[in-house]
């Protein structure tokens, strides 16, 4: 009879007592052991990590800081640069009209945009989180906009939607207005841009709806027993506990339409017009670099921004001490 | 500012480049290296340009099967911000499509090949391109580093079909107020919905034809080269038309402006008049037949001054050597150039597409060809007429980009009355001083 097979032997000498096995199988003697292993795990790691770091360096650490450098500098891209000190700074602070109007632009694109996206997307959550038939398509429907609102696409149609023979004014139309190019006139043009910002309201809105699926229902029920309305109820109960997602949330916004670039650029097809009414920051820091060749003044543009986003959000995260709600104090 | 080498004589072009091609250095191009590589070649243009160049290219792949070409299309402004990011990075094509109007911003050893040991010892083949032309060709540095294909001027596209019908038949020349008096009376007859002209305020071609019509030169060494009043009257000229109703609305005329042909107002016969380049009269009436059929387009000159004075761009465009391309490789460009420029088939399937073809013989083949379509003979026609008398504008290094930028911001506060012609004008002169640097 052919013997069965037996328990297979191992390749390698087992370990003895208080050794160690090396990945390979090969055991080595304990005090050592330690030594390798880590120096082996060390290595795998770093291993994992070049790709993170070689994008980290690649194109943020090392990037920034020659544009720092740059910021410095008159450098058209196409010869050396040359050392020029502040005068970027001095220029941008004293002498460039058209970045005076870009900040105004920027401020007040954000000043609307923000809160509009907070109101909508929290308006569209409460109602989506009351239970409706069919919430996972209205979710999805209503998200999609913020995964395409930026692309050149939409600007395109939204250039279209908005023009003298577009949608708009065919549906204006059926109710007796008369309509116009809005993408084309400096008093109107900056909110169709806005009207596309907030219309990507999708992903604040999931973060909504995920903040109002945690509030305890109990709340409710013990609010209705005391005889709270629908209204007391969202003020005094849904509002204070959902302050906390308002807050990241207006976070978020406010870092994103500050850098706000694509809607504004293929709306005005580059120009930041008419006469500037779109011009936004990031607008104008693009004409500047690559239509004007100006990449010391860009880089100085950039760093500014860079430095008023962290500012807003310094302010934003100091006003927190007085409308967040953690619920823990 | 550095001001690159005036190129008045191209005018020249107009008495006959037979008689100039005989003073041309270049016999035919002797190769003694091996053609043959990968090259890339970079241009703009859409899609109708897209197919001839691409039919070209394989005729030239079939003539030398060593050679591979690469090809780059682009949009007309995506071409420039392509190249200025590739020459940063010292990528930029062997071969590029260049034209005099940017060659002061390029024209530089680091970016383009100077051609010139190539020119003269006639492995760039030149015949019967005009010494003027070529001269039109060189940097600051008075070297050579295009070889020009075609000469471009820019003029206005109108629906002759309804000034026909009107009874008022474009004069081969007018002058601004005729011009101007002539809308006036064909308003009342144009038919419902059409405007009598675009309003031209904020192009910067026509505001060019202005400048220069009133003997003024656009640049001067590089410096703004005309006073604050041309640019005040500029702004009143249109201003007047506009609040007569013979213009469309500023929202329109901001629409207009850069509009696909699919969506401009002239191809689909809602303006009588507008500017656009004269080579794309074709495509603008392949659209109209389409939406009016029947109706017809024609090319019209720029308005001159009151004393006759034409104020008309003129420019060529052509290929250049990326400064980074291997020695290797340049009898495959070389070849290349010389491919695109002399070859009778190329010359045939390209019909003039991006500016009259720089050789006489190819000129005027192509004008009497049967199958040369309406558009390009017209175009021919009108650049025989009106060369004679235009004015080549010496542009600084970014000098048209900035006067595009500022003339439409400028009337564009005007149109929508937010600043006067004064205030508006005032604020044109500082932008476009502060461009130029």
């Amino acid at each position: 009879m052919k013997p069965g097979p037996g328990p297979e032997k191992s390749a390698v000498t087992p370990a003895p007592q208080g050794a160690a096995v090396l990945p390979s199988g090969r055991a080595v003697p304990a005090g050592r052991a330690g030594t390798n292993i880590r120096r082996l795990e060390n290595r795998a790691a770093y291993m994992f990590l070049i790709p993170w770091l070689a994008g980290l360096f690649g194109i943020t650490i090392i990037p920034v800081t020659v544009s720092l450098y740059l910021s410095f500098t008159d450098y058209n891209v196409l010869s050396a640069p040359t050392w020029v000190g502040l005068e970027n700074y001095e220029k941008l602070i004293s002498g460039d009209r058209r970045y005076e109007n870009s900040l105004w632009v920027t401020l007040k694109f954000v000043g609307y945009s923000v809160p509009l996206v907070l109101v909508f997307s929290l308006t569209v959550a409460v109602v989506l989180n009351r239970g409706l038939a069919g919430l996972a398509i209205y979710r999805s429907l209503f998200y999609v906009p913020s995964l395409i609102g930026a692309s050149v696409g939409i600007g395109l149609l939204w250039y279209q939607v908005f023009g003298e023979r577009g949608v708009f004014n065919d549906l204006l139309g059926l109710f007796g207005f008369e309509g116009r190019s809005w993408v084309t006139n400096p008093r109107y043009a900056l909110s169709t841009v806005i009207a596309l910002n907030v219309w990507t309201f999708g992903a604040s809105m999931v973060i909504f709806l995920a903040a109002l699926r945690q509030i305890p229902d109990s709340y409710y029920e013990a609010a209705s027993i005391d005889g709270a309305n629908g209204w007391q109820k969202f003020r005094r109960i849904t509002l204070p506990l959902l302050t906390p997602v308002i807050f990241f949330n207006m976070v978020l916004l406010t870092i994103q339409s500050f850098q706000s670039f694509t809607q504004a650029f293929v709306i005005s097809r580059g120009t930041g017009g008419p006469v500037d009414s779109t011009l936004l920051y990031t607008v104008y820091l693009y004409q500047r670099a690559f239509q004007h060749l100006e990449m010391g003044y860009a880089s100085a543009m950039a760093w500014v921004l860079l430095i008023a986003i962290a500012l807003f959000t310094a302010l934003i995260f100091w006003s927190a001490k007085y409308w967040v709600f953690y619920g823990d104090k | 500012m550095m001001m690159r080498k005036p190129f008045r004589c191209l005018t020249a072009l107009l008495l006959g480049t037979a008689f100039v091609a005989g003073q041309a250095p270049a016999p035919a191009a002797a190769q003694d290296d091996p053609i043959a590589g990968e090259i890339r070649f970079s241009w703009w243009g859409g899609q109708s340009r897209n197919e001839k160049t691409d039919r070209i290219l394989q005729l030239f792949e079939e003539e030398y099967p060593d050679v591979t070409v690469v090809r780059e299309n682009s949009d007309w402004m995506p071409h420039w911000d392509k190249l200025t990011i590739q020459s940063a990075g010292g990528n930029q094509p062997c071969t590029i499509q260049m034209q005099t109007r940017w060659l002061a911003t390029y024209a530089k050893p680091n970016i383009l090949r100077p051609l010139d040991d190539l020119y003269e010892a006639g492995k760039l083949d030149t015949r019967g391109i005009a010494e003027s032309v070529i001269e039109s060709s060189r940097g600051d540095d008075g070297q050579l580093y295009m070889i020009p294909s075609g000469v471009f001027f820019f003029g206005m596209m109108y629906n002759r079909t309804m000034a026909e019908e009107a009874g008022m038949p474009v004069p081969e020349t007018w002058t601004w107020s005729e011009f101007r008096d002539y809308l006036e009376a064909l308003a009342p007859k144009l038919p419902d919905g059409v405007n009598p002209t675009h309003n031209m305020g904020r192009e910067a071609n026509t505001f060019v034809a202005w400048i220069q019509s009133n003997g003024y030169e656009v640049f001067d060494q590089g410096e703004i080269g005309f006073p604050v009043e041309v640019v005040v009257d500029w702004f009143n000229y249109w201003e007047d038309m506009r609040k007569a109703g013979l213009t469309d609305s500023a929202e329109v005329m901001v629409a207009d402006l850069g509009s696909l042909i699919e969506e401009s107002n002239i191809a689909n016969g809602r303006t009588f008049i507008t500017e656009r380049p004269p080579n794309r009269l074709d495509s603008h009436q392949v659209v109209l037949d389409a939406v009016k059929p029947g109706q017809e387009l024609g090319i019209a000159t720029y308005p001159t001054g009151e004393d006759g004075t034409t104020g008309m761009d003129l420019g060529a465009n052509g290929i250049a050597i990326g400064a980074t391309c291997p020695e290797e490789l340049l009898p495959a460009s070389v070849a290349w150039i010389n491919f695109f420029t002399q070859d009778d088939r190329a010359a045939q399937i390209y019909e003039s597409d991006n500016g009259v073809v720089a050789i006489d013989r190819f000129m005027e083949a192509q004008k009497n060809a049967e199958d040369t379509s309406r558009g390009q003979r017209e175009q021919i026609e009108v650049f025989q007429r009106v060369v004679p008398d235009a004015k080549p504008v010496s542009w600084p290094s970014g000098g048209y980009a900035a006067l595009t930028e500022a003339i439409n911001r400028g009337y564009d506060a005007v149109a929508f009355e937010l600043m006067t012609p004064e205030e508006a004008a005032e604020q044109f002169m500082t932008e476009l001083a502060d461009m130029l640097g």
